[in-house]
């Protein structure tokens, strides 16, 4: 898998990142009203509230909706394409995106049961995919 | 709520304007916003100096408002607007022209979109590689990068959870394109087929080419001003009868980011509908012609639906069984839209619903056309407008 670009890391983002270096999915909770959160940022956009805290979460999820990326866009991803892409709804609530591995295109089922995968793109930096349960 | 103190028809589009639209205008952006600015005065039979208020939006790629005052030579300004927006923009700023005008801080007022969309700044084109920072930081490191991946993710939805199928989206290209061909202005001039939709190249599934709207070099301007003025102007009055922007809850951080939308089978125009019907006292039944922004051929899809011309989750089918086409009961996209007419962010989607009231669509007219809706935007926000020609109140 190619990472043409890399996230450009904010102090909100942060944290999130440098769980993920550790092979850890940590999102944020609301301190307020509990819910999880993601994207990360300065306030629950449930409640508003401010304080949170950062929480291992399952991985665990279902595939929301997903695409296959034929034109590649950056042409530093001629290599990869076709790959597809999955926005999936975590047990947790919150919706996140990865790519789809060690699953065929075929076989790619709206709502399919997947589980997170942590993918080292390099010393700085790991990504989150996800793969079929 | 605000909206039930609404007052109708306080103001009116009568001017409009636009350049030839293009692949290489080989022209400054700021001769493109002049050009098409200057049109719209001159198409309402006013002079310079009773313009006192220009407005724009523009995604980097465009020129300010008091570049093209400048240019020209309005003698005063009362109210300038650069909105950094995409095609949420477009019915929001003649809204705001239209409070403007009624509310007498402005006499009358330009609303322009003008870029080198192909031959220059392509918004979300081949190597428009910029930091992955923001909500971009989620996506782009996953080769998940542009715009037409993302209304692509709110179609595989649809599909999931309503079988919309490609025939369908298909359908609305073709249908877009016969109206293109009766539209001068349309860049797009040669019919397709649902062989050519299939044989299009695939972008990101589900989406082909023709799934994709244009690229386009060009300008376009609207002229509003108050009801009372509109009087004195030259062509028929479009009076704003409905107008409004709506957005959230979850209406995410930038344009793209629908992590917090709850539902991906329906966007902001299930509560802009809602608005404008109950600011107007309209319902979809009264509507004779409709604009729906299309970024996407699926963008129409759940504009259809939002509006109410169809029940949840059948957009798809009743854009194919030809309620749609010119000859339809709610045609759509008569001047051929993003698909097939010009990508100029909306602005002649707007254009086009005040061309079909002022009764000047030529053969793509709609006969007898009273009222207009229009929809700007895409996702999570947006706005939109119920414009009419009865004076009424």
């Amino acid at each position: 898998m190619i990472v043409s670009n890399p996230p450009d890391i904010d102090p909100e983002s942060r944290p999130y990142w440098e769980f993920l270096k550790k092979n850890e999915l940590r999102l944020q909770q609301c301190e307020e009203c509990s819910r999880f959160r993601f994207p990360p940022g300065p306030a629950c956009p449930y409640c508003g509230s401010s304080g949170s805290r950062w929480i291992p979460v399952s991985g665990m999820g279902n595939v929301y909706s997903w695409i296959v990326v034929h034109h590649p866009i950056d042409s530093r991803l001629k290599a990869d394409v076709p790959f597809p892409v999955v926005l999936v709804e975590l047990k947790e609530g919150p919706r996140i995106l990865g790519r789809l591995v060690g699953c065929p295109i075929a076989e790619i089922k709206g709502d399919m049961p997947v589980k997170g995968k942590f993918m080292k793109a390099n010393e700085a930096l790991t990504l989150l995919n996800f793969e079929p349960i | 709520m605000v909206q039930d103190h609404y007052k109708p028809n306080r103001s009116a589009i009568v001017g409009i304007g636009s350049t030839d639209y293009s692949t290489e205008s080989g022209r400054s952006v700021l001769s493109l916003a002049v050009e098409c600015c200057r049109k719209a005065v001159e198409d309402a039979g006013l002079q310079a100096h009773e313009v006192d208020g220009v407005l724009t939006f523009n995604a980097g790629d465009s020129v300010s408002a008091e570049a093209v005052a400048n240019s020209l030579g309005l003698p005063e300004l009362n109210y300038v607007m650069e909105w950094y927006a995409g095609g949420f923009a477009p019915s929001a700023l003649v809204q705001l022209a239209g409070m403007l005008t009624a509310t007498g801080t402005c006499k009358s007022v330009l609303i322009f979109r003008a870029m080198n969309g192909r031959s220059g700044y392509r918004l979300g084109g081949t190597d428009w590689s910029f930091k992955a920072d923001g909500m971009w930081q989620y996506r782009m490191p996953y080769g998940y990068l542009t715009y037409p991946q993302t209304m692509a993710m709110w179609c595989r939805r649809h599909m999931i959870q309503y079988g919309t199928t490609s025939e369908q989206l298909a359908s609305i290209a073709i249908n877009q394109r016969k109206n293109a061909l009766f539209n001068e202005k349309a860049m797009m001039k040669k019919s397709i087929s649902l062989d050519d939709y299939f044989n299009s190249k695939i972008i990101v599934e589900p989406f082909r080419v023709l799934d994709l709207c244009l690229e386009t070099d060009g300008g376009c301007a609207l002229l509003v001003t108050s009801a009372e003025r509109s009087e004195d102007c030259r062509r028929k009055p479009v009076f704003i009868k409905a107008a409004a922007y709506v957005g959230g809850p979850g209406i995410g951080s930038d344009w793209a980011d629908f992590f917090l939308w709850d539902d991906l089978t329906e966007n902001f125009t299930v509560s802009l509908g809602k608005k404008l019907y109950r600011q107007a006292g309209l319902t979809p039944d009264d509507i004779d012609v409709a604009q729906i922004y299309d970024c996407f051929t699926h963008t129409v899809i759940l504009g259809l639906e939002g509006l109410g011309f169809c029940k949840k989750g059948e957009g798809g089918s009743f854009a194919a069984s030809g309620e749609t086409a010119l000859s339809g009961t709610i045609p759509v996209n008569t001047g051929g839209g993003m698909l097939s007419e010009a990508y100029i962010h909306g602005m002649n989607v707007v254009a086009e619903a005040a061309v079909q009231l002022r009764g000047m669509g030529n053969d793509r007219q709609v006969q007898h056309a009273t009222h207009a809706i229009v929809t700007s935007g895409a996702w999570q926000a947006g706005s939109g407008m119920i414009l009419t020609n009865e004076k009424g109140t």
